[in-house]
C-alpha cells in the first residue's frame, strides 16, 4: 500500500494511548504518510502552529484538552492553513457527533480502527487539502502579474523574506507580541507576493513606459493599488473563511502609504495603516533600492539603510525600521542568496520589455 | 459470588489484529510486544489502586486497559475493563473486587495467547531458515 509519494500531506497523530499513537503511526506510515504523533491536546495545537500538518487525528478523550477542544482551537487561528481533523471515538462511545461538528471536526472515525476504513477518509481527507493547496496558487498568481511588469526578477521571492524576517522580529518584542503570531507571520510571507497584482489592470503604454510619467499617467499608474485591492477583496467576500486573503487585500491596498501620512491612495498615517502595509512597505522599497534595474545599478546595503533610516517616522514606521536595523545581516543574506543572478526566479525565461520607468519600480516616488 | 464464567471466545481476535496491522506480521508481533509492556504496567497499578479504593484511579487505569486491549483486538478483555470502569465511576463499589477478580483472570488469557503467537512465529521462522 506504500505510495511513496512527496506530496502526501503530513499528520499529527494525538493520542494519549501510547499503543494506539504507535499503532496509528505505523499503520499510516505504511500506507505512505509522513507522521509525527502528540501525545496532549496542548502538544498538539503548538506542532500545528508551528509545523505543516495538513491532517490532524486525534483522540476524542484525552486527559487535559479533549480532541473537541483541540479541533475548536484549531479553527480559532485566524489565517492558519486549514487543517482537516478526523476524531477518533471509542466504540459504542457516548460522543455526541454533532458536538464534533460543531467543533469544526471533518470526518470522525471509530476506534478500534478499521484501516480499509481509515485509508478511504484518508483520501478525502487528501483530496480536501491538496484543493487548499494555496501556496502555489498565491504564488503563481503573484508571479503572473509580475510577469507583466519588468526585469525585477526574484524580487517577490526576496520580498516575501523580507517581509517575513520584519514581522518575526517585531513579535519578539513586547508591543507586537500579541499582534504577531507564527500565522500572521506565515500568512505574510504567503501573501506579501501579491501587493503589486493590481498591475494587471495598468495599460501597457503605462506600465511599460521607459521614459518619464506625466502625472495624468501617474494617476493611472497609482490606480494599482485600488485594483489590487477591489481584486482581492472580491475574493476575500467569496470565499471569507480565507482570512489571509483579507491580509493580502490590505497590503495591496497600503503598501504604499507612508507613516506621516503623506502616501497614497488615502493618506492613512501612523496605525490607521494595517501593520501588514507598513512592514510590507520597507520590504518592497528596500528590495527596490538594493536591486539592479535596467536604468540603475544596484544600490550598497549601507546606502539603502541610510536612506530607510532617514525615512523613520515618515515614510515608515520608526518601529518596523528598528525591527529592520536588528534584523540587517539577515536582510543582507536573503539579498546574497536571492541575488538576481543565481536566484530561481531567474531561471525562468526572461519576459522581454522595453527599458523600464524607474517611477514604476521605486514604491516612493519621492524617495530617490 | 465469584463465579468467573468460562469463555470459550479467543482472548485476541488474531485474524482481526493481523488485519489492522496490513497483515504485517512484524507490525503484529511488534504491537503486541508493546502491548504486554503496557498492561502489565497498568495491570500492577490497577490492583494497587483496588487495593486502596481509589475509584477514580480504578476508572482511569480501566479506561487505558479498554482502549489498549481494543487496539489488539482482545474483545473480552475490553468489554470487561469496560465493565470495571462504569463500575468505578457509577457502580457499587462492593463490585470492585469481582470486577478485578474477572479482569485478571482475562489478562492471564491474554498474556497466555500472547506468548504462543510469539512461540508459533518464532517455530515458522525457524522453519524458513531451514528449508
Ligand atoms: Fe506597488
Amino acid at each position: 500500500m506504500t505510495q511513496g509519494n512527496d506530496h502526501a500531506p503530513k499528520i499529527l497523530v494525538v493520542d494519549d494511548d501510547p499503543l494506539c499513537r504507535d499503532m496509528l503511526q505505523a499503520v499510516l506510515t505504511d500506507m505512505g504518510f509522513v507522521v509525527d504523533t502528540a501525545e496532549d491536546g496542548q502538544t498538539a495545537y503548538e506542532m500545528v502552529c508551528f509545523g505543516d500538518f495538513r491532517i490532524v487525528i486525534s483522540d476524542w478523550q484525552m486527559p487535559g484538552m479533549s480532541g473537541i477542544e483541540l479541533c475548536e482551537k484549531l479553527r480559532s487561528r485566524r489565517l492558519g492553513e486549514y487543517v482537516y481533523i478526523i476524531l477518533l471515538s471509542a466504540l459504542g462511545g457516548t460522543e455526541n457527533l454533532v458536538r464534533g461538528l460543531q467543533a469544526g471536526a471533518d470526518d470522525f472515525l471509530s476506534k478500534p480502527f478499521d484501516p480499509v476504513e481509515l485509508h478511504v477518509r484518508l483520501n478525502t481527507a487528501r483530496r480536501i487539502v491538496s484543493l487548499e493547496n494555496r501556496d502555489l496558487i498565491v504564488f503563481s498568481m503573484a508571479k503572473l502579474a509580475e510577469s507583466r511588469d519588468s526585469d525585477t526578477g526574484a524580487h517577490l521571492e526576496r520580498m516575501r523574506e523580507y517581509s517575513r524576517l520584519l514581522a518575526q522580529e517585531l513579535s519578539r518584542t513586547p508591543k507586537y507580541e500579541n499582534e504577531i503570531d507564527s500565522d500572521f507571520i506565515r500568512a505574510i510571507f504567503l501573501t506579501s507576493p501579491l501587493h503589486d497584482i493590481g498591475k494587471v489592470g495598468i495599460p501597457d503604454h503605462i506600465l511599460l513606459k521607459p521614459g518619464k510619467l506625466t502625472p495624468e499617467e501617474f494617476e493611472i499608474m497609482k490606480q494599482h493599488v485600488t485594483i489590487g485591492c477591489q481584486t482581492l477583496d472580491a475574493a476575500y467576500t467569496a470565499c471569507p473563511s480565507a482570512e489571509y486573503l483579507r491580509l493580502a487585500r490590505d497590503i495591496a491596498a497600503t503598501h504604499h502609504e507612508k507613516f506621516d501620512g503623506t502616501g497614497y491612495p488615502h493618506g492613512l498615517r501612523g496605525t490607521e495603516i494595517p501593520l501588514c502595509g507598513r512592514i510590507v512597505a520597507l520590504a518592497d522599497v528596500y528590495d527596490a533600492l538594493t536591486t539592479k534595474r535596467v536604468y540603475k545599478d544596484a544600490m550598497p546595503h549601507q546606502q539603502a539603510r541610510k536612506i530607510i533610516v532617514e525615512s523613520r517616522g515618515t515614510h515608515f514606521d520608526p518601529d518596523i525600521v528598528d525591527a529592520f536595523l536588528r534584523q540587517e545581516d539577515a536582510f543582507q543574506e536573503v539579498r546574497r542568496k536571492l541575488d538576481d543572478d543565481h536566484a530561481f526566479g531567474s531561471s525562468l525565461p526572461p519576459v522581454v520589455t522595453p527599458a523600464n520607468n524607474p517611477q514604476l519600480l521605486f514604491p516612493s516616488n519621492t524617495l530617490v | 459470588m465469584t463465579t468467573i464464567p468460562t469463555r470459550t471466545e479467543p482472548p485476541i481476535e488474531l485474524d482481526a489484529f493481523l488485519a489492522r496491522c496490513l497483515g504485517r506480521v512484524d507490525l503484529m508481533e511488534c504491537m503486541l510486544t508493546s502491548f504486554r509492556a503496557g498492561i502489565h504496567a497498568d495491570c500492577q497499578q490497577l490492583q494497587e489502586a483496588v487495593a486502596s479504593r481509589d475509584l477514580e484511579r480504578i476508572a482511569q487505569l480501566a479506561h487505558k486497559v479498554k482502549g489498549a486491549s481494543a487496539t489488539v483486538a482482545a474483545k473480552p478483555l475490553s468489554q470487561i475493563a469496560a465493565q470495571f470502569e462504569d463500575v468505578a465511576r457509577f457502580g457499587d463499589p462492593n463490585q470492585i473486587s469481582d470486577c478485578a477478580t474477572e479482569l485478571f483472570h482475562e489478562l492471564d488469557r491474554v498474556e497466555r495467547m500472547i506468548a504462543s503467537v510469539a512461540g508459533t512465529e518464532a517455530s515458522q521462522s525457524e522453519e524458513e531458515v531451514a528449508s
